[in-house]
């Protein structure tokens, strides 16, 4: 637990020690409260639903910014060989990095509460929605993560990485978003809901918590963080 | 005690290192002595776990490298070629955080190892704010921290100025005392101003191993160093 709460600690240091994760942090913010007040009046209805529904799309380009050095940026400075020189695992490495793109994702998912008080002064929004909301945004942060970091132990560079990442959690997106469902029959859209996050992240923000949308989270999620280990094992070959 | 058991590793269609046997005894300072990819980075790294080899395996006070990385790293600290550091960290954060990483209590060896690599002005400074020196400095103080009873130092001088070269010289000295010290070097005259052993290693085969005086014969050992390696 010592060893895992250092190497968490030095990705924090990593992370939050350049004015990057900041200016990630706020163009995230502000894209999203961008998207959900050009219609929130039009609307007139105090929910946040729609605030919510933009995250699959923006949290695709965002979350890949995060992580495209997250293990590139290892390799290509050489420190991995002081890393793996440690008396650490590799799985722990990799758990270190996703634990502190997750919490690094909290911190920038505090700076929504604003817009949920505006809101609330505004109307009465259903709580329940909005508090099943932030745990899908979670969800989907550490479905995205996984893949995210899994991208960047592709390639040492970091922009092959983030374009790896950008455009598989993209196409995952578009997977499930009506302009391509319309498109496939009934088998196929029934496949691709159950591949794409959108439908499964509709059900929380809907307010229904279901079994089998927390299995698929975690289970990509899972799958994707073991691929990355795998990855950085075989780099030892 | 670290051993070599026919270790032979493959990169594609690049024999790194061709059934390489080779023993450290407790206490000893070897030097590592090839030519550029004659395998010496290699070895180091298989020593460590960070690579596998193709075939033999390698013993680390009786471990098996390949069946328990995690133990034979507790008791090895590595200073590796070009000394790769997080710039972002602070000198004492990246300290602190190798201590934990080793899962051990910095407190009780910091203010020492500290003291000893001469990184007391610079502590609370940013890793890349530091001279290459002082970072040098940094990556040696990490490879002390734990007290592991090994140490395999990957081209510690380079890339130093001749001052710099001298301080780190007497550090390595100094820690010798205590430990096995493995250090490899392009530098003969390092070599030999360190080390009592050397094993000279060519496209991955032991060209000569054995006290440093024995080999040289009184003779210098960059004329024994280009005979046996200018194959």
């Amino acid at each position: 637990m010592k060893q895992l709460k250092a190497l968490i600690s030095k990705e924090l240091i990593n992370f939050f020690g350049q004015p990057t994760a900041y200016i990630f942090a706020a163009v995230f913010i502000l894209v999203n409260n961008f998207f959900f007040f050009s219609n929130f009046f039009l609307n007139n209805q105090a929910s946040l639903r729609d605030y919510f529904q933009f995250f699959p799309l923006t949290l695709a380009f965002f979350v890949p910014l995060v992580t495209m050095g997250a293990i590139s940026g290892e390799y290509k400075s050489g420190t991995i060989e002081t890393l793996l020189s440690l008396p650490v695992r590799k799985s722990q490495i990799v758990l270190a990095k996703f634990a502190a793109s997750i919490i690094f994702f909290l911190f920038a998912l505090l700076f929504t509460l604003p817009v949920v008080l505006i809101v609330f002064l505004l109307g009465k929004p259903d709580v329940g929605p909005i508090i099943t909301s932030y745990l899908a945004s979670i969800m989907l942060i550490f479905l995205y993560t996984s893949i995210g970091l899994f991208a960047s132990s592709l390639s040492r560079e970091h922009l092959v990485s983030l374009l790896i990442g950008v455009i598989s959690l993209f196409g995952l997106y578009l997977c499930g978003s009506p302009i391509v469902l319309e498109k496939v029959p009934f088998f196929g859209q029934v496949i691709l809901s159950i591949v794409s996050p959108t439908a499964h992240f509709d059900n929380f923000a809907k307010g229904l918590i279901l079994a089998k949308d927390i299995i698929y989270f975690i289970s990509i999620g899972w799958f994707f963080y073991w691929l990355t280990v795998q990855k950085i094992d075989f780099e030892a070959k | 005690m670290i051993v070599f058991e026919k270790v032979t590793k493959k990169f594609v269609d690049t024999l790194a290192l061709d059934n390489l046997s080779w023993k450290v005894g407790d206490g000893e300072i070897v030097g590592l002595l090839g030519p550029n990819g004659a395998g010496k980075t290699t070895a180091m790294r298989i020593c460590l776990g960070l690579i596998k080899p193709t075939k033999g395996r390698v013993l680390v006070n009786g471990i098996d490298v390949n069946l328990n990385p995690q133990k034979v790293k507790s008791q090895i600290g590595y200073l590796c070629e070009n000394n790769p550091l997080y710039p972002d960290m602070k000198v004492w954060e990246y300290l602190e955080f190798t201590s934990n990483a080793k899962n051990s209590d910095i407190n009780s060896q910091f203010q020492e190892i500290v003291g000893q690599c001469g990184l007391t002005e610079v502590i609370n400074q940013k890793i890349d704010r530091l001279s290459k020196g002082f970072r040098q400095r940094v990556g040696l103080a990490a490879s002390l921290i734990g007290n592991p009873p090994i140490i395999i130092l990957d081209e510690p001088t380079v890339g130093l100025d001749p001052n710099q070269i001298i301080e780190i010289r007497k550090l390595i000295k100094s820690m010798s005392k205590k430990k096995t010290v493995i250090l490899s070097s392009h530098i003969l005259s390092e070599i030999q101003a360190i080390c009592s052993k050397v094993l000279i290693i060519h496209k991955g085969r032991v060209v000569t191993e054995g006290n440093l005086k024995k080999i040289t014969k009184g003779k210098s050992l960059e004329k024994i160093f280009q005979k046996l390696t200018l194959t």
